[in-house]
C-alpha cells in the first residue's frame, strides 16, 4: 500500500502575486532616444565618456591641481642648503684671493656710530584706548 | 542614386547577417577590429538597458547617460570579458554599478539629508539605501496612469531591493542571472525579491482595487 503523496498549496499571497505581475506587466517598456547611438560613437570618437556624463566641473579642478603640482615640484627641487648649492669644480683657495687694498678701511678711522631711530609717543586717551 | 540603394541593401543584409549572431560572436568580431560588433550589441541592448536604469532611476535622462555610459565602458573595455557569464550579465552588471553610482551622487548633488536608524546623518552605505518617497512621476515618459503609479511606488522601494524586482520582473532576468549582476547569494537574492515584493504589493494596493475591482460574492 502507497502513500499518497501529500498535496502542495499555492502560498497566501499567491492571488497578490499574480497582481503584481499583471500590473507591472502593463507598464509601458522605456526605449532609448533616437540620438544614442550617435551619442555614444560620438563620445567615442572624440575620446572622452560620454558627453552627457561628464562633469563640467571637473576640468577646471584637475588642471588647478596639474598647476599646484608643478609648482610643488619646482620648490621640492630648489636647493635648501648651502651644500645642496651646485658647486663649482675646484673652488677658489681662500689664501689664493687677492683682496684690493681699497677695500681695506684704514685702522685710525673711527667706525660710524648707528642711531636709532626716534620712538613715537605712544598714545593716550581714547584715540589711543 | 542607385550607388545610394545599393549601400543601403548592403548595410541592411549586414544589419540582417549581424542579428542572426550570439552576443559573443558579435564581441568577438568588435574585438577583432569590426565596429559593427559593437554596433550591433548597441543596438540589441540600448533599450533594455535604458528601461533598467529608469525603473531604477526614476529620471529618463539620467538613465540614458547611464545607458550610453554603458556602451561606452563596453567599448573600451570590452576585452576584460572573460566568458564565465553571459555577455547580457556582464552588460547588466555594468549597468547595475553605474546606476547606484548615478543614485549616490544624485543624492549627494542635491543636498539629499538622510539618516540612518539612530537618527544621525547614515554613512555612504546606509544613507544611499533609503526609498525616495518624494519621488514624482516622469509624465513624459509613462504616460499613463497605472505605468506612473507603478514607478511612484518602485521608487518608494528601498533601492537594493528595486535594483533586484526590476531586475527580475520588469527585465525578466532569471535569478541566477540576477545573483550574478549583483554578486549576492542566490538565497539572498530571493529575500530581497520577495520583501521588495511585498513593499510594492502594499504600497500598489489602492491600484489593485482600481485595475481588479472585487467581485460580488453572491
Amino acid at each position: 500500500m502507497s502513500t499518497p503523496i501529500p498535496p502542495v498549496s499555492a502560498p497566501d499571497d499567491f492571488e497578490d502575486g499574480v497582481r503584481l505581475k499583471l500590473v507591472l506587466s502593463r507598464i509601458s517598456p522605456v526605449v532609448a532616444p533616437d540620438a544614442f547611438e550617435t551619442s555614444v560613437l560620438h563620445a567615442l570618437r572624440e575620446g572622452g565618456p560620454a558627453a552627457t556624463s561628464r562633469p563640467q566641473w571637473l576640468v577646471p579642478i584637475l588642471v588647478t591641481m596639474a598647476g599646484l603640482g608643478i609648482a610643488v615640484l619646482v620648490y621640492l627641487s630648489l636647493p635648501t642648503s648651502i651644500e645642496q648649492a651646485p658647486r663649482l669644480a675646484s673652488p677658489p683657495a681662500v689664501d689664493t684671493l687677492h683682496i684690493p687694498a681699497a677695500l681695506h678701511p684704514p685702522a685710525d678711522v673711527p667706525r660710524p656710530t648707528t642711531v636709532a631711530p626716534k620712538r613715537k609717543p605712544r598714545l593716550h586717551g581714547v584715540a589711543g584706548y | 542614386m542607385g550607388t545610394e540603394s545599393r549601400h543601403d541593401r548592403q548595410s541592411t543584409s549586414v544589419a540582417q547577417g549581424m542579428r542572426a549572431l550570439t552576443d559573443e560572436d558579435l564581441l568577438k568580431r568588435f574585438l577583432d577590429g569590426d565596429e559593427a560588433g559593437f554596433v550591433a550589441l548597441m543596438r540589441r541592448y540600448k533599450d533594455p538597458i535604458t528601461n533598467f536604469a529608469y525603473r531604477f532611476l526614476g529620471n529618463y535622462d539620467e538613465a540614458v547617460d547611464v545607458a550610453q555610459e554603458t556602451f561606452v565602458r563596453l567599448y573600451r573595455f570590452g576585452n576584460t570579458f572573460v566568458g564565465d557569464v553571459k555577455f547580457s550579465t556582464w552588460l547588466y552588471t555594468i549597468a547595475a554599478n553605474l546606476s547606484k553610482s548615478e543614485l549616490k551622487r544624485y543624492r549627494r548633488r542635491n543636498g539629499v539629508q538622510l539618516q540612518d536608524a539612530f537618527g544621525r546623518p547614515g554613512d555612504d552605505e546606509t544613507s544611499w539605501d533609503v526609498p525616495d518617497t518624494s519621488y514624482m512621476p516622469d509624465e513624459s515618459v509613462d504616460r499613463d496612469h497605472i505605468s506612473q503609479a507603478v514607478q511612484k511606488a518602485l521608487m518608494s522601494v528601498t533601492p537594493t531591493y528595486r535594483e533586484m524586482v526590476v531586475l527580475r520582473d520588469v527585465q525578466q532576468l532569471s535569478y541566477e542571472e540576477i545573483a550574478d549582476i549583483t554578486k549576492t547569494e542566490l538565497g539572498t537574492v530571493k529575500s530581497r525579491i520577495n520583501r521588495g515584493r511585498a513593499q510594492l504589493q502594499g504600497l500598489l494596493r489602492d491600484l489593485y482595487t482600481e485595475i481588479f475591482p472585487p467581485q460580488d460574492k453572491r
